[in-house]
């Protein structure tokens, strides 16, 4: 499986950057605690 | 090119002896500076070059060469060539040296990371690099796993306005590069029986043929055309494809986005476009189908100049043509909207099911993920180091890691205010800022002479090299080199075909030797080259084979790489399932990524800085749209100026106007021009291009003049033809990507000896630069 | 009765429609030559660009060799191809007795035939 993550043209991990909220699956930076639209709460990721 | 060779004479083996030639199969990825890698024969005698052929076998180029490989030998033994080590006598500019040995410039470099690593910290050397040369990885791994610095960048490029905006509008929308499939990614190229030529290629801001950008051999479309490919050319000048098209769609400079989203808008609303792709692959198609509406064609027409028949027509063709490339370029990234453009075209190629398909728009990845490029040794920096980044914080795309460079814009202001701390070293290794990248030249002029020490790595005596370096390195040429190249497709050896010309060192031992020095917890595992590059080829689950074994295959195609419709069959995802490497798996055209850093989800029309819709006023003073930058045969940006047989084809530095135009002004082909805005002025020689916008003329770049004096203020003339005193640092599109380095504005006037008593050179030198009002 | 080797006119076959002045074929033969600045065994021309009565343009380069081309005869005695056929970067030259390249021309148009 393809893999460069310490260089190359891939992106980084995207589930670094962006999570969906589990109730309205609005996208939301992964650093939120609280969804922006509903106000949910967001599960961190570790 | 060879259809049919002599197989005595052009063997497959990697070495052989041919009467007193000793013969190399290799392939050359700088020095000389290209962004290809052909395929090569060395013909050496007792280890010095004599000659150079194109490899037949290869497939990348078939035994064609272009002039630059032809003419290695006027390169490698040139006259003017870096011998050895040197550290300044005089004061910066004064060109004067005293030669040292390797271990006496390796003392000083030492002594002065030690002294700014116990007084300062380590993240006060930054290190500037070029573009798509085989000597970006290696700076990286001296900045970040020898100095320790996180601060690496683009000499001065404003904007990261050199595929970074494409290839990140890539990655955020499919979460993969795509280059034009012209049958490069497979060894039988055209004969791969699944393979499918493109019916028709756009061929969008770039003159390929000149330039072979991003590792594509540009005549690769004249082997399009010539089993029937169709073009359409975006361009704003006529090139010879622009002629050959069957549309040639004149654009203004920096409407890129706009032409895009109607382009996007009639294959729309004409239902042109791939039902299967956009239902069962995509997310947010009905966003994107809300915004075109904002582009249609009529009015697209009076922003882009481009009547609104021939952008019907074009969008038609293209979509209708099945399969379709686009050959993209730079113009695309320097320009304001560079990430919106790249965008929107993108959008193009997954709304006409042209992705991953033959003869489409492939997505590609290093071979075997080889190459470690721009990110090299960044898992060396600490997080806590990592927040020390010169101004990457202020643009969330650069934060995330998308491009882990710093931003050039970000790091002048660094140097201009010693915000968030001054610069103390700088470390250039291929580059020559003021020269070629850096916009606004006089102004980096002014901010880089402020650092007080510097360390140049380049082939020759530059007037960046003078006007800023304490101590200056010579680089080995490819020839002379072992290493290999990952980017793209195949993976090619780089094998040493000629002895190390004087006391010339490969980037490579540059960083071993360095890595020995000052780190030798990471590089004494590796006691020579071919150890290090053993290490570089097999870690991660690259190749099972070491560096000779690479330098016998000479080069190896990767499956991966040739295998089409990788998103449906689990190739591109790390969890195996199939889709995109995105956020929702899907190709999207709404990006949820663009939403969070706080951007427009969706591609839009960013009007130039400078422009008649935007400085009506400006205008009446500098009337013209001004576009630089197009490429010279031979010449890679400012490199190539000392040889004589690259001045032969280029004697002079020249501008393109329409002849109507030029008539009006009193100018006739041949006189010297200056062309001059708000920044500054520089002086070019004046060439018809018929095929010209009345209001649009074009200036080269990277012009300097290695037969001049090389001491200031003379300084090569690197001012005086310098385009680059009228582009922009600072000015670049929100998301700190684009800059519009081709779509600024100015007026010309014919140089006479009353207008041209002090060089540019001299007033920037010496005179503090050109004094014009700074918006 | 098969012509001697010697008596056959040799010569380059150019199909210029894709001639795009990429100035290889000129370098390539002052390399070969060790011409001087200025010398050329073959010279690329050019004609246009300008607009035809229908609108299409018209812009054509031609490579014209010299009276210093040799047809590259130390190459070919070794088995290789004139420089300039083997590093063309369209691949639109072609080396061979001018009656077969006269053959290939048929049904091509915009080549031109260059003899020895």
């Amino acid at each position: 499986m393809c893999t460069n993550d310490k260089g190359g043209f891939v992106p980084p991990d995207a589930s670094k950057l962006v999570a969906r909220c589990p109730a309205c699956k609005a996208f939301n930076p992964a650093k939120n605690t609280k969804c922006k639209k509903c106000g949910a709460e967001m599960k961190q990721q570790t | 090119m060879s259809d049919e060779f002599n197989k005595e004479l052009y063997k497959t083996d990697a070495r052989w002896q041919e009467g007193e030639y000793t013969v190399t199969r290799t392939s050359v990825w700088t020095a000389p500076g290209c962004h290809n890698g052909c395929g090569v024969l060395l013909y050496s005698k007792n280890g010095k070059l004599e000659k150079v052929e194109g490899d037949p076998n290869a497939s990348f180029n078939r035994g064609r060469l272009c002039l630059r490989c032809i003419n290695m030998i006027e390169q490698v033994y040139n006259k003017d060539r870096l011998k050895w080590p040197m550290k300044r006598i005089g004061e910066k500019g004064e060109n004067k040296w005293q030669r040292i040995t390797w271990d006496e410039a390796y003392d000083i470099i030492e002594n002065k990371y030690n002294e700014i690593k116990d007084n300062h910290g380590v993240e006060s050397i930054a290190t500037l690099v070029g573009t798509g040369r085989n000597s970006m990885w290696q700076p990286a791994v001296i900045t970040r796993a020898i100095f320790g610095s996180p601060n690496l960048s683009f000499g001065f490029l404003s904007g990261d306005s050199c595929y970074q905006p494409r290839m990140t509008a890539n990655l955020i929308k499919l979460g993969d590069c795509v280059i034009s499939d012209c049958s490069q990614t497979h060894p039988l190229r055209e004969n791969n029986p699944e393979w499918k030529k493109p019916e028709v290629i756009v061929v969008w801001g770039n003159n390929p043929l000149v330039s072979n950008g991003d590792g594509f051999m540009g005549h690769w479309i004249v082997d399009m055309m010539r089993l029937g490919t169709k073009l359409i050319v975006i361009d704003p000048a006529l090139t010879w494809l622009a002629a050959k098209a069957d549309i040639w769609l004149r654009i203004r400079p920096g409407s890129d986005a706009a032409l895009a989203m109607a382009l996007l808008n009639v294959i729309i609303n004409e239902d042109l476009y791939d039902h299967d792709f956009v239902e069962n692959w995509t997310y947010g198609f009905d966003d994107l189908v809300e915004r075109v509406q904002e582009y249609p064609p009529d009015k697209v027409a009076d922003i882009t100049w481009i009547p609104k028949e021939q952008i019907i027509e074009a969008a038609r063709m293209y979509a209708k043509a099945k399969p379709a490339a686009v050959q993209w370029g730079l113009a695309v990234d320097m320009q304001m909207a560079a990430m919106e453009a790249s965008s929107a075209i993108t959008d193009l190629m997954a709304l006409t099911g042209n992705i991953d398909v033959p003869g489409g728009n492939i997505i590609q990845r290093y071979a075997y993920n080889r190459s470690k490029k721009y990110g090299s040794a960044i898992e060396y920096i600490s997080e806590e180091m990592l927040l020390k980044r010169i101004g990457t914080y202020e643009s969330p795309i650069h934060e995330s890691g998308y491009t882990p460079f710093i931003p050039p814009d970000k790091l002048l202001e660094c140097l201009e205010t010693g915000r968030p701390y001054p610069v103390q070293m700088l470390w250039l290794q291929g580059t020559n800022p003021i020269a070629n990248m850096a916009g606004e030249a006089p102004r980096v002029y002014a901010a880089m002479k402020k650092v007080p020490f510097c360390v140049v790595v380049d082939l020759f005596m530059t007037p960046s090299a003078v006007a800023f370096a304490d101590l200056v390195l010579p680089a080995a040429m490819s020839v002379e080199r072992d290493s290999f190249r990952a980017w793209w497709t195949p993976l090619r050896s780089i094998a040493k075909g000629a002895e190390l010309y004087e006391q010339c060192k490969s980037d490579e031992e540059i960083v071993l030797d360095l890595g020995k020095r000052i780190r030798p917890d990471r590089f004494d595992q590796y006691n020579t080259i071919t150890d290090y590059l053993d290490q570089l080829l097999q870690e991660d689950g690259g190749v099972e084979y070491d560096f000779n074994a690479l330098v016998e295959r000479v080069n190896d195609f990767w499956d991966w790489d040739y295998t089409y419709l990788k998103y449906e069959k689990g190739l591109l995802r790390k969890d195996g399932q199939p889709g995109f490497v995105t956020p929702t798996g899907m190709y999207e055209f709404t990006s949820p990524l663009f939403d969070v850093w706080g951007f427009d989800m969706l591609p839009h029309h960013i009007e130039p800085v400078e422009g008649p819709y935007t400085t009506p006023e400006l205008m009446r003073e500098y009337p013209f749209i001004l576009t630089t930058g197009n490429r010279l045969w031979g010449c890679f940006h400012s490199e190539h100026r000392q040889m004589p047989t690259m001045r032969e084809i280029h004697p002079d530095p020249m501008m393109d106007i329409n002849p109507d135009t030029a008539q009006k002004l009193g100018l006739n082909e041949g006189d010297w021009a200056w062309l001059e805005n708000r920044r500054g002025r520089c002086k070019q020689k004046v060439r018809f291009n018929v095929g010209l916008d009345a209001k649009v003329v074009r200036g080269e770049h990277g012009w300097w003049f290695p037969e001049k004096e090389g001491a200031e203020p003379t300084l090569f003339g690197v001012f005086d033809s310098n385009i680059n005193n009228l582009t922009t640092m600072g000015v670049h599109g929100p998301t700190h990507y684009g800059a519009p380095y081709k779509s600024t504005i100015c007026k010309i006037y014919k140089v006479t000896a009353e207008n041209d008593q002090l060089s540019p050179t001299e007033i920037v030198t010496r005179k503090g630069g050109f004094g014009y009002a700074k918006k | 009765m098969p012509k001697s080797e010697e008596a056959v006119q040799m010569g380059l076959l150019i199909d210029y429609e894709f001639c795009t002045n990429c100035h290889t074929c000129e370098v390539a033969c002052k390399k070969e030559l060790g011409l001087k600045p200025g010398e050329y065994g073959i010279k690329v021309l050019e004609d246009g660009p300008r607009r035809n009565p229908d609108g299409k343009w018209e812009w054509n380069y031609v490579p014209v060799p010299t009276s210093l081309c040799d047809l590259c005869e130390k190459r070919v005695a070794e088995g290789r191809k004139p420089t300039c056929v083997h590093h063309c970067q369209s691949g639109i030259m072609y080396y061979g007795p001018v009656e077969e390249l006269a053959k290939k021309m048929t049904g091509k148009p915009n080549m031109v035939l260059y003899s020895k």
